[in-house]
């Protein structure tokens, strides 16, 4: 039980990094983008050509390109230095004039023809079958029960959110992050105070495109493989769906609301009793429950669980219970 | 006195429409100078064309003796010639506040890296903008609001939110697009004295405005244009006389 919470939790922090990628991307810049999740899948493959050996010479049928055999941090920094540039390339070209659905739609297409350029190009990443054995990083020189190294990349994913959160608040309440807002809010008015739309929005955009590409990295060290049944289009969807639930532009919403959707929503639908007529009715339960939940939100409480926050120049005042309650009888005898 | 805004032989067309056609006018240094004309008549896009949120087709503009006709607007911001638009738009899901300190010119801040590594100066900045915010909200009644969304504001209110974000970045130069249009009518005087604070802080205006009073008040040389150029200029009283004005737009009122 423990092992299978520790897993969960992990795989819910693995897409808060996806999750906080796309809400740099949704929420700060308003971009309705859905390349993020194929990001992860290059940043996964990445990673995982980086740290393999070659692949074998002789007639298995496995062939992924370089298999360079190098340390986790370089495949880890190769995997986000690549995801970064690739968002550099289709951000400079989407962002220049494409918004809301027409942006959409492209980065939507973006996604199917790398689906298909991985699949069906196999001396790529192994196509269909993919690649596997990259998992476990650090373990050669830890030599942890495999328990024991469960929780290790646990701490270590739970780091990673924290520094990941830590430097995205600075840059939120920085003068970029007020003037991406700006730009997300009203884009002439931000330009006519020397806001350049173009070039913030593209920052965010390679911003987005590294976490992306760390989320990515992670997944593929955690679950050791990567295949392209593992990067549907429909995991962009539900990743929308943990920003709408937790809080679209907020960073710790973006963390709740993976928690919320990946763990609870998702895993936890497995602990339903079976229906021995509907044997499939589990993943039916679960998309349509993952879809009545960010319904709901977007009809009552489309901010999220935790909204955006706001400059406050007046210290908010921390109102005592008591004196409240005080206010309120005192209003219902005036009222009388 | 020198001009500070030239503009000569402006032209720029939609489809087969020339909406301005050959504009040249000078707007001087300190003054504010008045831009009339009837509807149609192409102020707006003299606006948009000297402001470079569009591009004109030909025809040079010089702000301080720098050639900008071919700069997009952000640029032109940054050079300190700012502008207003017609229906005002302040960042609406912004506070006041934000409204402000989202206006702060400074590029040599909106570096990412800065914000990451060395985030101490950019604070310390921010807490001067906010200085300066607080002290421009407050001369223009919305101190107590500061933390208010801008979408709460009513239509005179957030004209006077746009003019204190106008001059948030200490600009050298306006350019306002019927400041009076959508204020209540008992919110004009306060419309009209931050347009002449403006001035007193040495701001050069360049204003659009149907309402012939408040021109007359403000302007110190007012531009007539119709079908995209510029008709006659001169003092309002002049222009009353100007039998070419009279039948462009004013219209023969005896």
């Amino acid at each position: 039980m423990t092992y299978l919470i520790v897993t969960v939790v992990t795989f819910a922090l693995i897409y808060a990094v996806a999750a906080t990628a796309l809400n740099v991307r949704w929420g700060w810049a308003g971009e309705f983008d859905f390349f993020v999740y194929a990001l992860v899948a290059v940043g996964a493959y990445t990673y995982a050509v980086i740290v393999l050996p070659p692949a074998p010479r002789n007639d298995t049928g496995l062939t992924y390109i370089l298999g360079l055999n190098q340390s986790p941090l370089v495949g880890a920094a190769v995997a986000v230095v690549v995801c970064a540039v690739m968002s550099l390339v289709i951000g400079s070209i989407a962002l220049r004039s494409l918004r809301q659905v027409f942006f959409g739609i492209t980065t939507f297409a973006a996604v199917l023809i790398l689906s298909a350029v991985i699949t069906q190009q196999t001396s790529l990443f192994n196509g269909f079958t993919g690649v596997f054995g990259a998992g476990q990083p650090f373990n050669s020189v830890l030599k942890l029960s495999p328990s024991a190294y469960n929780i290790f990349f646990l701490l270590l994913c739970g780091a990673i959110v924290g520094g990941v959160y830590f430097l995205l608040q600075r840059i939120f309440w920085s003068p970029y992050g007020l003037a991406l807002r700006a730009i997300r809010e009203d884009e002439v008015a931000a330009a006519a105070f020397g806001h350049d739309p173009y070039v913030a929005r593209l920052k965010a955009y390679v911003l987005g495109g590294a976490l992306a590409g760390l989320s990515g990295t992670l997944l593929v060290a955690y679950i050791g493989a990567f295949n392209p049944q593992a990067w549907s289009p429909i995991e962009t969807v539900l990743l929308f769906a943990a920003i709408i639930i937790g809080g679209t532009g907020n960073m710790k919403g973006a963390v709740l609301g993976s928690l919320i959707v990946f763990g609870l929503i998702l895993e936890g639908t497995q602990f339903l009793p079976p229906i021995p007529a509907l044997p499939n009715a589990e993943a039916a339960l679960r998309a349509i429950a993952v879809g009545l939940v960010m319904l709901a939100f977007l009809r009552w409480r489309p901010q999220g669980v935790l909204p955006e926050q706001h400059y406050r120049d007046v210290p908010r005042v921390r109102d005592d219970p008591l004196a409240r309650l005080v206010r309120l009888v005192a209003h219902r005898r005036g009222t009388q | 006195m020198s001009a500070l805004l030239t503009v000569d032989g402006l032209r720029k067309h939609f489809g087969g429409t020339a909406a301005v056609d050959g504009a040249t006018f000078q707007v001087e240094a300190g003054a504010i100078t008045g831009l009339i004309g009837p509807n149609g008549a192409g102020k707006s896009t003299v606006v948009d064309l000297v402001s470079g949120l569009l591009r004109p087709d030909s025809g040079v503009v010089h702000f301080d003796e720098k050639s900008i006709q071919s700069l997009p607007m952000h640029m032109v911001s940054r050079l300190g010639l700012l502008r207003s638009f017609q229906v005002s738009r302040e960042w609406p899901r912004f506070t006041l506040m934000e409204n402000m300190l989202a206006a702060a010119i400074d590029q040599s801040r909106a570096a990412m890296w800065r914000a990451v590594f060395r985030p101490g100066p950019l604070r310390k900045a921010q807490e001067r903008d906010a200085v300066r915010a607080r002290a421009l909200l407050e001369e223009f009644g919305l101190l107590a609001m500061r933390d208010d969304r801008a979408s709460t504001l009513s239509g005179g209110q957030k004209r006077l939110l746009e003019f204190a974000r106008l001059l948030m970045p200490a600009p050298r130069m306006v350019l306002l697009d019927e400041p009076l249009a959508g204020v209540h009518p008992v919110m004009i005087d306060r419309v009209r004295d931050a347009v002449l604070r403006m001035k007193a802080r040495g701001v050069t205006v360049l204003m659009i405005e149907h309402n012939l009073a408040m021109v007359e008040e403000c302007c110190d040389n007012v531009y007539v244009m119709a079908f995209g150029r510029m008709v006659a200029s001169g003092s309002m009283r002049e222009l009353r006389a100007n039998e070419l004005v009279k039948e462009a737009y004013l219209g023969s009122d005896d």
